[in-house]
């Protein structure tokens, strides 16, 4: 995945043609690109994860709900910001869509500006997050690249270990313990300590709507 | 001569003595002739001849005298002989036994038919104690009867009977004699005695010595007749005895027959009374009619129902109280094959008004006459209460309406919200193109947009008017509906619902069915609170398995309409099929328990039925028949 300046484009799933239509000629009133499909499974089929955008999902669909679509895209690793359309808005339909990650929920009928507030939000969300995660992916490559020894010095550091005290949790001399630590400095590209602790916790803080929040 | 007179019933013997006494009389006079001579003291030789002549001449005369004198004397003698012999003979060839007793009571003199009856010969029986011969019982008698003769010493003959019974008639030695003062009584259980009759005379002899005549007359055969006649009496008696036995007997069953019929009378006339008295009493109408349905009996409760007296009805035609236009006019020949059943008919009460009636007719003949008993039951309080029952019913069905929608009212509000976010899009949608910069307003666009919100509107607007229509309180009832669009409509309020479960819905309905005569909201009510308890099933089910609701519709072979509606929940169990169809019954936190027992009642005031089945783990169904309109309804 890569941060690309395609426009970007909202995604409209309703089994109900009137909402789809509806929403497709405001959205569009308003210059933005909509694409809408009348159920999970088509919208799936057609997904481009390079497309940025979001997604306006209704909760009610027969055979995959807006939840089913939700987790399915989670599973698949797609962190495209969703606004939950519904008819009714109760309180378990939101906060399980709230917990796996939703941007917004809306009830029918929505304030037509507010919702297009959101869309613009959940775009600009989107843009962030494909920046943050190219980010992170950086950070990760360079993780990925250190050895195992390597790996868990660095664990130690970012625990605020000193190179005494890692020496002696990991049983080596001090000696090796500056080494892998200028091993990693350099791998990292970190200048000091400090950049390279902010590196680490930035990589292993939580996306929005993480997989580890979702199972709690 | 007096001695032989005195002598008559003397035999043979005492004649020969009478002879040689004439004889030695004949000598005795000479000799006294001759003494009186010598005594005279005339001598002859003394006599002149003159005297002498005289004297001899004398003699001579008086010798004639004495010769005419003998001559007569031997005549009377004659005479005499010949009546003693006549009187010996009837004596001696008498059937009556003659004895001549002397005082003492011995036999003096006996005849032939004495020594016969006695069988002893006459001179064996001379100085025999008659008294022997007489039977010991009766010996007191005898002796009585002899000494009462003796002591009155008359001569007449006492009015008694003697009665000689002889023991065995071969052996006449045997004393076994009866008698009897004045009856002729058997004495003794023999047969074998001889019975006589005894007719006495007390009479003195010459001597001045005492003689008793006896004359027995053997009464042994009119004694043994007699007899006869008794056993024959007694046989009789027997024979009648019996026949009284006979008749008591039959007597006895006839009493007892007629004690019998008393009882079956009494029984009769008690059931009578009890038959009257229901009669009577019973609160429902009894009418009895002809064949030419003529009143013939009616009772006091036709009264009540029709206002009559029975006494006004009796005579009169049934039609009087019996609508003659109702289609179900009372008709004898259909009455006889509707005999036992109930109909609902409608009569007609005195002051005019119309009386709703239950009526079953029962026919009964007696001596061929036909008769139709007509039990009539006064039913308005009944129709009353059915008319209050069908109006709670509806009352009910109408509250648990508005509960229903409480409950559907979120289901129903997203049906109502999609078209109202439609419509927000839409307008929005148009406004941003109207304000938008671009100077080609893109007006066919425009128009597409307007018409499409205006659609959505009507969606919404329809959507309401059912609802409302749903709560509503309808005073209009049955109307002619086509099922399947009574399907559609009300599912048409479930489709929220539906929606928000994830609930597949399916639909397997038969076109073209005949229409059916129905109060359209309350069976709208009873498919949606079988679409929603099905919703509730499904609900229980896993979310990754498919929740699938069909509904269905067919024409059944015995005419009429059913409507499924099966999901594939988890089914019910024993315990909850026992209870589904009970008011107040459920299983959800927030229901009231009365959607299934309202369906069902709704079902059954629309004269059909509605039925469940089953299975744990696949489902369950739920239907409902309805009748379809019948040819015979379109006239009302």
């Amino acid at each position: 995945m890569s941060v690309n300046n395609t426009t970007p484009l909202v995604y409209v799933v309703d089994d109900e043609f009137a909402i789809r239509d509806s929403l497709t000629l405001l959205i569009e009133s308003t210059g933005q690109k909509v694409k809408s499909f009348d159920s999970a499974e088509a919208f799936l089929n057609s997904y481009d994860p390079e497309q940025s955008g979001c997604l306006l999902l209704d909760v009610r669909m027969p055979l995959m709900s807006g939840h089913d679509l939700q987790n399915e895209l989670l599973n698949r690793g797609i962190r495209i910001p969703i606004i939950f359309i519904s008819g009714h808005a109760d309180i378990p339909d939101s906060a399980k869509a709230f917990r796996a990650g939703a941007v917004d929920f809306l009830e029918k009928p929505f304030n037509n500006d507010m919702l297009l507030e959101r869309i613009n939000e959940a775009i600009k969300k989107d843009i962030a997050f494909r920046e943050e995660y190219v980010k992170k992916r950086r950070i990760q490559d360079r993780i990925n690249h250190l050895t195992t020894r390597e790996k868990e010095v660095l664990s130690l550091i970012v625990k605020s270990h000193s190179n005494k005290e890692s020496a002696k949790i990991l049983n080596i001399s001090n000696r090796t313990v500056d080494v892998h630590r200028a091993s990693i400095m350099e791998k990292m590209q970190a200048e000091n300590v400090a950049e390279l602790i902010t590196m680490v916790m930035y990589c292993e803080e939580p996306v929005i709507g993480s997989h580890e929040e979702r199972f709690h | 001569m007096s001695e032989s007179l005195n002598s008559h019933l003397s035999t043979e013997s005492t004649d020969n003595r009478a002879e040689t006494r004439l004889d030695e009389y004949d000598e005795t006079i000479r000799k006294r002739a001759e003494a009186m001579l010598a005594h005279s003291g005339a001598d002859v030789a003394k006599m002149s001849i003159d005297e002498v002549q005289k004297l001899l001449f004398e003699f001579q005369v008086h010798q004639i005298e004495l010769k005419m004198q003998n001559e007569e004397l031997n005549r009377a003698h004659q005479e005499l002989t010949e009546s003693r012999d006549n009187y010996a003979q009837l004596y001696d060839s008498s059937p009556l036994g003659y004895l001549t007793l002397n005082e003492s009571g011995l036999i003096q003199k006996a005849n032939i038919a004495a020594a016969t009856l006695l069988d002893y010969s006459r001179k064996e029986l001379i100085n025999k104690r008659f008294g022997e011969f007489i039977h010991p019982s009766d010996q007191d008698n005898y002796y009585l009867f002899i000494h009462k003769l003796i002591s009155k010493k008359d001569h007449r003959v006492p009015n008694a009977k003697i009665i000689n019974t002889d023991d065995s008639p071969t052996h006449p030695e045997c004393q076994s004699f009866k008698l009897c003062t004045d009856s002729s009584q058997p004495c003794d259980k023999n047969k074998m005695l001889t019975f006589i009759e005894c007719c006495a005379r007390v009479v003195y002899n010459d001597k001045n010595a005492l003689q008793i005549y006896l004359i027995l007359n053997n009464v042994t055969e009119r004694k043994q007749a007699q007899e006869t006649i008794a056993s024959l009496n007694e046989k009789l008696e027997a024979k009648i005895r019996k026949q009284t036995n006979e008749l008591t007997a039959t007597n006895l069953n006839l009493i007892k027959k007629v004690e019998e019929l008393r009882r079956s009378k009494h029984q009769l006339v008690e059931r009578e009374a009890k038959l009257n008295s229901i009669f009577n009493a019973s609160v429902e109408g009894i009418i009895t009619i002809d064949m030419s349905d003529i009143i013939v009996s009616a009772n006091a409760a036709v009264e009540t129902i029709f206002g009559y007296k029975p006494e006004e009805l009796i005579g009169c035609n049934i039609s009087k109280l019996m609508k003659s236009s109702s289609p179900d006019y009372y008709d004898p020949p259909n009455a006889v094959e509707l005999d036992g059943q109930i109909r609902e008919i409608e009569g007609i009460h005195k002051n005019g008004s119309i009386v709703p009636l239950d009526l079953s007719v029962a026919e009964f003949s007696i001596d061929n006459e036909h008769y139709f008993t007509n039990i009539v039951r006064d039913i308005s309080l009944r129709k009353y209460r059915e008319q209050q029952d069908k109006e709670h019913l509806d009352e009910l069905a109408h509250v648990t309406r508005l509960g229903l929608m409480g409950e559907m009212a979120s289901g129903i509000a997203h049906e109502v919200n999609q078209p109202l976010s439609a419509i927000s899009s839409y307008a929005q949608a148009s406004l941003n193109l109207i304000n938008s910069e671009d100077e080609s307003l893109d007006m066919v666009k425009l128009c597409e947009i307007l018409y499409k919100t205006q659609q959505q509107a009507l969606r919404a607007g329809q959507i309401i008017h059912r609802m409302r229509e749903f709560v509503k309180s309808h005073s209009k009832h049955r109307s002619t509906t086509d099922i399947n669009a009574l399907i559609h409509d009300a599912v048409s309020l479930c489709i929220g619902e539906l929606k928000h479960n994830d609930i597949k819905l399916i639909f397997e309905l038969e076109y073209n069915l005949p229409l059916i005569d129905a109060d359209h909201i309350q069976i709208e009510q009873v498919i949606i609170n079988l679409v929603r308890n099905s919703i509730d099933a499904l609900r229980n089910l896993p979310a990754k398995q498919q929740r699938q609701l069909t509904i269905h519709s067919h024409l059944t072979l015995s005419n009429g309409i059913q409507v499924r509606v099966k999901d594939n929940g988890p089914g019910l169990d024993e315990y909850q099929k026992q209870k589904i169809l009970t008011p107040f019954y459920t299983t959800k936190a927030d229901g009231m328990g009365m959607g299934l027992s309202i369906s069902r009642s709704l079902v059954e005031a629309h004269e059909g039925t509605l039925h469940f089945n089953s299975q744990l783990g696949k489902g369950t169904t739920f239907y409902f028949t309805l009748p379809i309109r019948r040819k015979s309804d379109e006239r009302k």
